[in-house]
Parts: structure tokens; sequence; C-alpha cells
């Protein structure tokens, strides 16, 4: 009688310990996307940053492009370029585009910044997950314990 | 001239682009399920073995309750009623826990050798069963020991009543000793309830001591108190009837009276165990003793009848050997004549006549026993009884007119005359002449005691002397001799007492004390002496009281009052 119950005490332990060793593994697993998905929202911040460098650059083609126009046009009017009205309005419309620049820019890092926090947030995920897989082991070996010695008390 | 220009813009996207996020993650639950799956099985196996580990241990302690219980209850028949109760209670819980141990470790072994509890679940459920049975078992012996303990208690209280009410009740006994008896029992000392329980028992009675402890129930004291005093009454009763102390049914008609004073002169403690009884037990107990005397004394009658009958048949036989007897044969004759004074002693003889014969057959030389005294001469013999002149020779003259007995009735008479004329002579004639009482009543004139005891031996020798010289001489004459003797002593015990006064006045005077008397004038006299130290003698005062007791021996001797004038 006794043997059938060390063996199933035994048994019994060794499906407890086994819980505890999966559920250890499915935690790391689960932070190890968790990282992965940080590893991109971080990527996606640089890109972010990137691209809008990119757009000032277009930007400030495209504010070049305008003012050649712009001399062109006066020339053709007869009027001295870079002085009195044309240079105030080349001046506005300098003024204007380094203004649209330095909202790209801000736009651009603001959404970076999000970005990186959303990694950030991710990787914590990721450690609670990890955490929370161990404590749960912890439990399983311990109940696990505690029955095999209860098991064994009654033999 | 307008130059052609590419113009055409592809918009970039703003947020695709650097990887995208994965959604996939493990259950921990569904991880751990297989785990789970394998434990479950675990359980079910452990499970399957624990039910039939329970069973067979469940087995095993039915299998071993009975032998338990039977070696618990063995235990407690065995110490049940002990005469020692505390003793008991120890050694039962021991006992209890040796066999509960013996079992407990497996020394008790089934008829398969194997010991009866096998597993810890079997020494378990046993440990817990064996405990409740010994608690309880133990319980409830107590509970039946402290009972027997106090019946026990009683049982001893009871003994010692009675060995009271023995004592009490034995008539053999001194009167002193009963009484303590009775008191032990009956007694009831007020200050007793104060005292320690130990002060208490001596104190007090048997009954008041047990009733004020509460150790036995009022109903208790009374019925008990009732026994005893029919047991102490009743043996009074019982052995002055079998004692046929007093005529038949004096004791009850004693006790019917009620009168203490009466029921006192037949026994004192059953006088007291009359007091003691109510009403209702009086005549309860009168009649138990009207009873035991009636029973007693028909008894003894039917006995009495049968033995007289007896002996009468006997008795008879006996006369008729004596009769047959062969005269010429000393020996029978001899043993006739014992047979005779056996029947004279019996008092078997109704008949004077037939006695006369038998004495007639066997003393042919004595007188005839029909024959009567001169009647004169007996006359004769009184006077001189009288006159205190009778003497030997008086009796010898007149014995051919006397019969046997007579004669030797006469012959008693005299020499108790002779006795009694000695005694006077030694202490009334001899001892009072010395004064010897008064001598002896204190240690003074110690050395007048030595030579007056000498000078008395002296007369008494004397007189003694004389007496055997003079066996047949009369009360008249021996005392007349006794006077003749001590006639030269008495000169000399004058002389001597006046001596021996002279001597103490002579001390006297010496003494402080005379100081005063000497002032008074007085003469040196006996009786102004002994009046002067009455007169001035205070309790305690040893000299006083010397002198006193030197001189208070003069008073009585002849011529005291002329001495010293």
């Amino acid at each position: 009688m006794w043997q059938l119950m060390v063996a199933g005490a035994g048994l019994s332990f060794m499906g407890s310990m086994n819980s505890a060793k999966a559920v250890s593994a499915a935690g790391k697993y689960n932070q190890q996307v968790a990282n992965r998905n940080a590893a991109v929202a971080t990527q996606k911040g640089k890109l972010r940053e990137f691209r809008a460098e990119q757009d000032a650059v277009k930007f400030r083609e495209a504010y070049d492009g305008l003012l050649g126009q712009q001399t062109t046009e006066y020339a053709k009017g007869g009027m001295m370029v870079g002085t009195g009205s044309a240079l105030e309005v080349a001046m506005k419309s300098a003024e204007e585009m380094d203004d649209d620049i330095a909202t790209l820019e801000y736009n651009a890092r603001a959404e970076a910044g999000d970005l990186r926090d959303q990694a950030e947030n991710l990787r914590l995920q990721g450690v609670l997950a990890r955490y929370e897989a161990k404590a749960q082991a912890k439990a399983i070996r311990m109940a696990a314990f505690g029955k095999f010695a209860t098991s064994m008390a009654s033999v | 001239m307008k130059v052609p220009t590419y113009t055409s813009k592809l918009q970039r996207t703003k947020t695709a682009g650097g990887g995208a996020m994965l959604n996939a993650s493990m259950s921990l639950a569904a991880a751990a399920a297989p785990g789970k799956a394998m434990e479950s099985v675990g359980d079910q196996v452990f499970n399957l073995g624990y039910e039939k580990y329970k069973i067979q241990a469940t087995s095993e302690i039915n299998e071993t309750m009975p032998y338990f219980t039977t070696e618990i209850e063995g235990i407690k028949e065995k110490f049940k009623n002990s005469h020692d109760p505390v003793q008991a209670e120890k050694k039962v819980r021991s006992e209890m826990q040796k066999v509960y141990k013996k079992y407990l470790r497996g020394k008790t072994t089934n008829a398969g050798g194997n010991p009866f509890l096998s597993s810890n679940l079997a020494r378990s459920g046993f440990n817990t069963k064996a405990n409740n049975l010994i608690t309880q078992g133990l319980l409830n012996w107590k509970k039946e020991n402290n009972k027997y303990i106090v019946a026990l208690n009683k049982t001893n209280h009871l003994s010692e009543i009675k060995k009271n009410d023995n004592t009490a009740g034995d008539i053999n006994l001194p009167k002193p000793q009963r009484e303590i008896g009775w008191e032990n029992n009956f007694k009831i000392f007020p200050g007793a309830k104060g005292a320690v329980p130990s002060m208490q028992a001596v104190l007090d009675g048997k009954y008041s001591y047990l009733s004020r402890n509460n150790i036995f129930s009022v109903k208790e004291i009374t019925s008990q108190t009732e026994n005893s005093l029919n047991n102490i009454g009743l043996k009074i009763t019982n052995t002055i009837i079998g004692n046929q102390t007093y005529s038949p049914m004096s004791v009850s008609e004693a006790i019917y009276t009620g009168e203490i004073e009466k029921i006192k002169a037949v026994d004192p403690i059953l006088a007291k165990v009359w007091e003691k009884m109510e009403g209702k037990q009086r005549t309860e107990f009168l009649k138990k003793v009207r009873k035991e005397e009636k029973a007693f004394y028909d008894d003894l009658k039917v006995r009495n009848e049968a033995e007289d009958k007896k002996n009468n048949a006997a008795d008879k036989k006996t006369l008729l050997e004596i009769f047959n007897v062969d005269v010429n044969d000393e020996n029978a004759v001899n043993e006739a004549k014992q047979k005779f004074q056996t029947l004279l002693n019996k008092k078997f003889f109704m008949k004077l006549s037939e006695r006369n014969a038998v004495q007639k057959l066997l003393y042919p030389d004595q007188d005839d026993p029909d024959q009567k005294s001169d009647q004169n001469k007996l006359n004769e013999l009184e006077g001189h009884d009288i006159d205190d002149t009778l003497t030997m020779e008086i009796i010898n003259k007149a014995k051919p007119k006397l019969t046997q007995i007579d004669y030797a009735k006469w012959l008693k008479r005299f020499k108790t005359e002779k006795s009694d004329a000695q005694k006077y002579v030694t202490k009334t004639v001899i001892n009072r002449a010395f004064y010897f009482d008064e001598l002896l009543q204190n240690n003074a004139h110690s050395k007048l005691v030595t030579r007056f005891n000498s000078m008395r031996n002296s007369a008494i020798a004397s007189l003694e002397t004389w007496l055997n010289q003079n066996k047949q001489k009369s009360y008249t004459e021996i005392v007349a001799e006794g006077k003749k003797i001590m006639e030269p002593y008495l000169e000399r015990i004058e002389k001597m007492y006046k001596n021996s006064f002279n001597d103490n006045v002579g001390n006297f005077k010496e003494s402080f004390i005379s100081r005063e008397f000497r002032q008074s004038g007085k003469e040196f006299t006996v009786d102004n002496i002994i009046n002067f130290i009455a007169d001035k003698e205070k309790p305690g005062d040893a000299a006083f009281k010397s002198f006193r007791q030197d001189f208070e021996v003069y008073i009585s001797v002849p011529g005291y009052k002329d001495w010293g004038k």
C-alpha cells in the first residue's frame, strides 16, 4: 500500500515541478517578445527623427526655389532685390520658413519621445511577465514540496 | 524660356517602418497544464494507496481495540475496591499507561506474530481511540474509586463506632473504660467545630464529628445512632440476663418504669442509652428486652429441667451404688464416702432420713445423726460465751451431751474467741498503752518510736509465749494476762514521755519563739505551750509547726496536765 502511495506522491511531485518549469519558461518567452517589441518602438522613434531631418532639408530646398522665383519676379518688375519691400518680403518668407522647420523638428522629436517611452513600457511589461512566471513557478514548487511532505507523513 | 522640371513628389509615410509590434504571448496556465495533469495522476495514485492504507489501519485498530479494552478493564477491575484506594489510583494510571505504550510501540503482536499496529496511521488512529478510552476509563474509575473512598471512610468510622459500642456495652469492663467508650461516640464538645480536624476528632464524639463534617448525612446519623443505642443497650441487657444477676424479667421491669435511677441501678450505661432514646425507639427497645428475657428464661427452664432430670437419674444411681457398698471393703467404703460427700454438696438429699441412713451406713462409729444436743448444755455454753469465760475445759465437759456437729461448732467458736482476745490485747491493751497511733502521725519523736516499738514487740512476744503455754484459756483470762504483762511497761512509758517532754521544753526555751511566751509569765505546761503556738502560728511557719507536733503527742498521756508546773 505504502509503495503505491509513495509512487503517487512522487508522480504528483514531478508533475508539479514540471508545471513550475513550464511556467517559468513561458515567462521567459513572454519577456523576450516584450523586449523585441521595445526594440521595434525604439527603432521607430529613431526613424521618425531621421525623417524629420530629411523633411527639413527638402523644405529648405523648396524655400530656395521660392526665393529664386521671388528674385526673378522682382527683377522683372525692376525692383531692387535686397532693398526696400523686396527685402522685407524675402525676410518675412525666411522667417516663416524657419518657423515651419522648427515646428517640423519639434513634432518629430515629440513622436520619437513617445515611441521611446512605449519601448520602455514594453520592456517593463516583459520584466513583469518574467517575474510573474517566476513567482507562480515558485508557488507551484512550494506547494509540491508541501504536498509531498504531507503525503510522506501519512505513509 | 521655361525649362521643364520633374515636379512629381511622392509623399513619404510618417509612421510606417522600423518594424511591427508582435502580439504573440505564452499563457502560463497552458504552460503548466501538462505538469498539472501529471500531478493529478500522481494524486489519484496516492489517494488510491491512501484509501487502502486507511482501510488497513482502521482494520488494525478495530482488531486491536478489543484486546486493549480487555486489558484496560482488567486493570480497572484489579485495583477496584483496594484497601489503599489512593495508591490504587496511581497504580491504575501507571498500569494503563504501560499497556497503552506496549500497544503503541508494537510490542503486542497478533496471532501471526506481527504487531497489531503496523503503520503510523494505525498507531495514530489507535492513539486517539486509546486516549479517549483511557481518559474516560480513568475518569469513570476515579469516580467509582472516590465513591469507594467515601464508602471506605464511612466503613472505618462505623467500625470505630462499633468498637466504642462494644466497649460501652461490655459490662465486664471497668466502668471508666465503658464511660470512655460511650463518650467516644456520643460526646458533644461545643468548641470542637472551630478546631483543626485532628483536634476536633479528639474533642468531639464520633456522631458529633461526623455530623459537623458532613461525613454522614442527617439520615445516616439518625439511623446509625439508633443502631448504636440498640447495640449497646441489647449487649448490656443480654449479658445481664445471661449472667442471671437479677431475678427473671427484672431488667425489663426496671426499663419499663422509665426511672433513670432504677435503670442506673441495673447498669449506668444502660441508663444513658435510655436517656438518649426517643419515645418510639424506647418502646421498641423495651419490647426487644422483654422478648429476649422471656426467651432466655424459657430456654433456661427447659435446659434446667433437662439437666435436673439427667442429674437426678445419675445421682439416684450413685445413691444406689452407695447403699450396695461392701462395708468390709475399706476401699469401696472410702469411694462410697466420696460419692456421699458429692451428693451432699449437690444438695441431693431431699429427705433427711435418707441422708442419715447413708451416714449411719458409712460412719457407724459416729453419733446417730438423728440425735440432738442437750438444750441445757447449749444454754450453759451460750452463757459462758456471753461472759467471755468460755474455755476448752467447759466445752469438753459438755461434749457427751452435744451432737458431733454442735461440738465442732463450739470448738470453732472457742477458737474465734481466743483469736478475738489476742487481737484485743495486741491492739488495745498493748499498742494503745504506747500511744503509738499519735506518735506515728508525725515524724517527730523518732527516737521514742524506735524504743517504744522495741518495748511493744517485747510485750507481744510475752503474750504469744503465754498463749502457747495456755491454749485452753478463756477470753477474759487472756485479756487479764495481757494487762498483767503491760503493768511494768506502763510505768516506764510514762517516765519516758515525761523525760521527752522535759527535753522538748528545754528546746522550746532555747528557741526565739519562747521569748514572748516568757513575757506572758505562764508556766511551761503542755496545754499552755500548745495554746501559745496555736495563737502565733502562721501557715508555712516551720518552727511553730515543729514545736506544735512535738507537744501534741503528750496530750492523752496520763498526768500530762501536771507536767511543767
